[in-house]
């Protein structure tokens, strides 16, 4: 491991994986996003806003007009509520990230247990966002908010079952040691985890098939519907806030993070190939499936994904016992 | 399992596909010359004979005296729904599309009843990109 | 639940009472859905919910209500064949076919065959573009957008098919009384088969993406069922009747023009779920393009319009044009009562016309299918969930301005 320099924990704050990595995946994910699905479905996507770069700066674009339409305030909500529940989400969504290495010494906080830190912090995000729905005050947002406790209650224990399993086979929450722990790939070690883990990671980040809270010819546009402006960037971006920090601890625990790099910064690069790698096919995910019922992807949670995930941790058990690792 | 790996390579499969998009106004959808458009008039050949006024669905065609003392028809593109009765009616042949399908007037005054129905003044030729 | 609420006030307590009337004792929810939601269409519901299961679904339809019957008392017979398809455009062939039969009957026209053939090939190609344009539309309300975007994709190439055979995309006019307004030549049937075989290609994809997709399946199978005693009580039409197995087709039944000479076999369905509703629809694509490859092959050689009309004043004939719309205005029809009915896309269509003895009528009755399917629509939802709602509406491909006219 490289010895610490002195400032790379503001290094990493401010890049990588810190804010500017933050909305650069934001930028990125949401072009890409738009242009793979476009090019599935025959269309240009994005194009006119830089044509020569495929319309990249497109959602750059859509952020800046967003930021200067009105902001509307409902008249019957409370309105420091409604004003600061947004932005609690998105810092709720981005928290998990300081607790997670992205490079040998890209870290915000180190802390020997940060990664079973961050999968809490990830976990506790819910809640903000059931506080932003009710503070609405609309009847799609209460219908949007009770799916998402519901679907919650779905992702959360094969979530949590799956990150247990892993860290039960490293032995460790470290991040970095759970890093160089990894010979073999953790998804290899336990493939069973890692599909836990990735379908429960579609499945707290509400993409397709499981974009059930913000279902748009039921509910509006759910748990979002009354924000505009800059709250809804800050609520909706969210979303991809979430995306950011499951691929990061995803390719962490299963991808074996860094590896094989050594330095800093082909380190940081390597993760980001990893990143996008685990992120690709839930961007694309809109352009295969509809979206199920809130009861299909309940009964989906609670017995087959929670039985995949209790595989996953006797899987895990079975190995340490084994001496695999 | 197999359904769900078929379903990703179904969409792998279409990213490869030509976008079907056409992206106006560089490039134009072809819809053969027989495309219902602009409609123009002939004025030597036209007989003011009014059957083109007469089977107007829309009432959009009324007619208006010229200089040299005839009666012409002249459309209304406010209500004109270019059903293309009128050009169906009209026994000498006068009346008839072209493949202008883009009919717009810069104001609202200059779009009723136009003068200009001449032939010569609409250069739109017809072609363009065909999806089939 | 007597009084329904269509001319409530903003601030009214309306909504509160009445769910606390409406479930006492139990959590209910009165939802407005519509007409500014993404997934009401142009039509207001009000969906009564107790949890999330729907209880009772009260449809307020009329916001796109234009008043073709009305108009229709004050023009000439022959305006209403453009009127009358704006009420379906994309099934503009079907929906005046009706129109143009009872017109016929009226004016005592019969068209030659080749007219006959023509207008059924374009009845059965407005058919396969309509199914798609629902089928796009039960895409994106289920959330599945490349089954809206193929499925516009698809039906944007009858689009331009229609322009090159009748001159506009969606609003053809293509039949009239008396035969149809333009001949096609051998450049446009090899354009309609390749059309065609282009669909079927493009269709292979989209089955896989969207009806055989397992998320799409659990969606719909088993959702807003209706036996076929509910369908035939409810007076249902059309697809949504056969996928009951309620074996209803006029073009079987009261065969019209060139129907009675040709070979198809209708689609039928046993379940009634909204997964029927959409096979029922699917096949009827495929049936669609067997009889337009049929009439492709079996093209009768004769003239497109009736003779007794070119009769009244042959100068009028002009190259690739009927050229008939003029002489209409020299023909009345007989005074009487008339009828014509046709099978459109979304189901049965019938017209009604009451003729004076000028060229104005006393009165037409239009019945539309999506009219006639509301109510069965309505109590399919009625026991789903919230997430079915959708699903269950377009299921039945309902178009509010074909049901509002
Ligand atoms: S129908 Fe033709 S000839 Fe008669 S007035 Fe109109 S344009 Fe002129
Ligand atoms: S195209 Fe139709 S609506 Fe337009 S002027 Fe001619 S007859 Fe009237």
């Amino acid at each position: 491991m490289m010895p610490f320099e002195l400032s790379s924990d503001l290094v990493a704050a401010l890049v990588f994986p810190g804010v500017l990595g933050i909305l650069g995946f934001l930028v990125v994910a949401i072009w890409a996003e738009r242009k793979l699905v476009a090019r599935i479905q025959w269309r240009y996507g994005p194009l006119y806003v830089s044509k020569a770069i495929g319309g990249f700066l497109q959602p750059i674009a859509d952020l800046v007009k967003l930021v200067f339409s009105e902001l509307v305030l409902p008249r019957h909500t409370n309105r420091a509520l409604f004003l600061s529940t947004p932005l609690a989400l998105f810092i709720a969504e981005a928290l998990p990230v300081a607790f997670i290495a992205a490079a040998p010494g890209l870290i915000i906080f180190y802390n020997p247990h940060g990664l079973a830190i961050a999968v809490v912090l990830w976990l506790l995000v819910a809640v903000f966002l059931v506080g932003m729905a009710w503070s609405e005050a609309d009847k799609f947002t209460y219908i949007g908010a009770m799916r998402e406790i519901l679907l919650s209650a779905a992702y959360e224990i094969p979530l949590l079952l799956s990150l247990v399993a892993m860290l039960l086979l490293y032995g460790t929450a470290d991040p970095y040691r759970v890093v160089e722990l990894q010979n073999v790939w953790g998804v290899l070690l336990n493939p069973l985890a890692f599909l836990a883990f990735y379908i429960s990671l579609v499945m707290s980040t509400t993409r397709f098939p499981f974009e059930i809270p913000e279902a748009e010819p039921e509910v509006v546009l759910g748990p979002y519907t009354e924000y505009g402006s800059t709250l809804f960037i800050l609520s909706f971006g969210g979303t991809y806030v979430k995306l950011y920090a499951g691929a990061l601890l995803g390719s962490v625990l299963f991808l074996g993070g860094w590896q094989p790099a050594v330095d800093t910064l082909s380190g940081a690069l390597v993760t980001i190939a990893k990143m996008a790698a685990l992120a690709f096919p839930l961007l694309i995910l809109r352009a295969i499936y509809p979206r199920y019922r809130i009861d299909q992807a309940l009964r989906f949670g609670w017995s087959k994904l929670l039985a995949l995930s209790i595989a996953a941790v006797i899987f895990s058990i079975a190995l340490r016992f084994a001496g695999v690792i | 399992m197999s359904i769900h790996v078929k379903l990703f390579l179904t969409a792998l499969k279409n990213l490869a596909e030509r976008q079907w998009t056409v992206r106006w106004p560089e490039e134009r959808r072809d819809y053969s010359p027989a495309v219902r458009g602009f409609i123009v008039n002939d004025r030597a050949v036209c007989i003011s004979c009014q059957l083109c006024e007469a089977v107007c669905p829309a009432k959009a065609i009324k007619f208006h005296l010229e200089q040299d003392g005839k009666r012409y028809p002249g459309i209304d593109w406010g209500r004109c729904i270019l059903c293309g009765y009128c050009v169906d009616a009209c026994p000498t042949g006068s009346l008839r599309h072209t493949p202008q399908v883009e009919i717009t007037w810069r104001s609202l005054s200059t779009y009723k009843f136009p003068r200009e129905m001449d032939p010569d003044a609409v250069s739109v030729e017809a072609g363009g990109r065909s999806l089939l | 639940m007597t009084e329904w609420p269509f001319n409530q006030r903003v601030g009214s307590t309306f909504f509160i009472d009445a769910e606390e009337k409406l479930l006492e004792g139990r959590r209910g929810m009165v939802l407005v859905v519509g007409p500014q939601h993404p997934g009401s269409g142009h039509m207001r519901l009000f969906v009564v919910l107790d949890g999330d299961l729907i209880t009772e679904v009260v449809p307020d339809p009329g916001f796109v209500h234009r008043g073709v019957e009305k108009l229709a008392e004050n023009r000439p017979y022959w305006t209403l064949i453009p009127l009358v398809e704006k009420a379906s455009i994309m099934d503009s062939a079907n929906i005046t076919y009706p129109v143009v039969l009872a017109l016929e009957r009226a004016l005592g026209l019969e068209p030659p065959p080749r007219a006959k053939y023509l207008r059924v090939l374009m009845a059965e190609l407005s058919r396969v573009r309509t199914h798609l344009y629902d089928m796009a539309l039960l895409g994106i309300f289920l959330g599945h957008s490349t089954a809206f975007m193929w499925s516009f994709a698809i039906q944007d190439l009858y689009a331009e098919v229609f322009a090159k055979i009748t001159g506009a995309r969606t609003t053809i006019s293509y039949a009239v009384p008396g035969g149809v307004r333009r001949d096609i030549k051998p450049s446009h049937v090899e354009l309609v088969e390749k059309l065609l075989a282009k669909t079927e290609a493009k269709l292979r994809d989209f089955k896989t993406l969207f009806l055989d997709n397992p998320v799409t399946r659990a969606r719909l199978e088993g959702v807003g069922t209706l036996d076929a005693k509910a369908v035939a009580e409810l007076g249902v039409v059309g697809p949504f009747a056969r996928a009951s197995g309620v074996r209803y087709d006029v073009r079987k039944v009261h065969p019209y023009d060139a129907y009675g000479e040709l070979d198809f076999e209708i689609a039928v369905e046993k379940a009634g779920d909204a997964m029927a509703r959409t096979l029922v629809r699917w096949r009827e694509i495929y049936t669609s393009i067997d009889i337009a490859r049929q009439i492709l092959k079996s093209l009768p050689e004769s003239d497109v319009i009736d003779q007794a009309l070119l009769f009244k004043n042959p100068e009028y004939r002009r190259e690739g044009i009927s050229g008939v719309l003029g002489v209409y205005t020299y023909i009345y029809p007989e005074l009487g009562e008339y009828h014509g009915m046709a099978e459109a896309s979304r189901g049965l269509t019938y017209v009604q016309l009451f003729t004076t003895s000028s060229q104005r009528l006393y009165r037409m009755r239009l019945v539309t299918p999506s009219w006639r399917n509301l109510r069965a629509m309505v109590e399919a939802m009625r026991g789903q969930r919230l997430a079915d709602m959708p699903a269950v509406y377009m299921s039945f491909g309902y178009f509010p301005p074909e049901a509002d006219r």
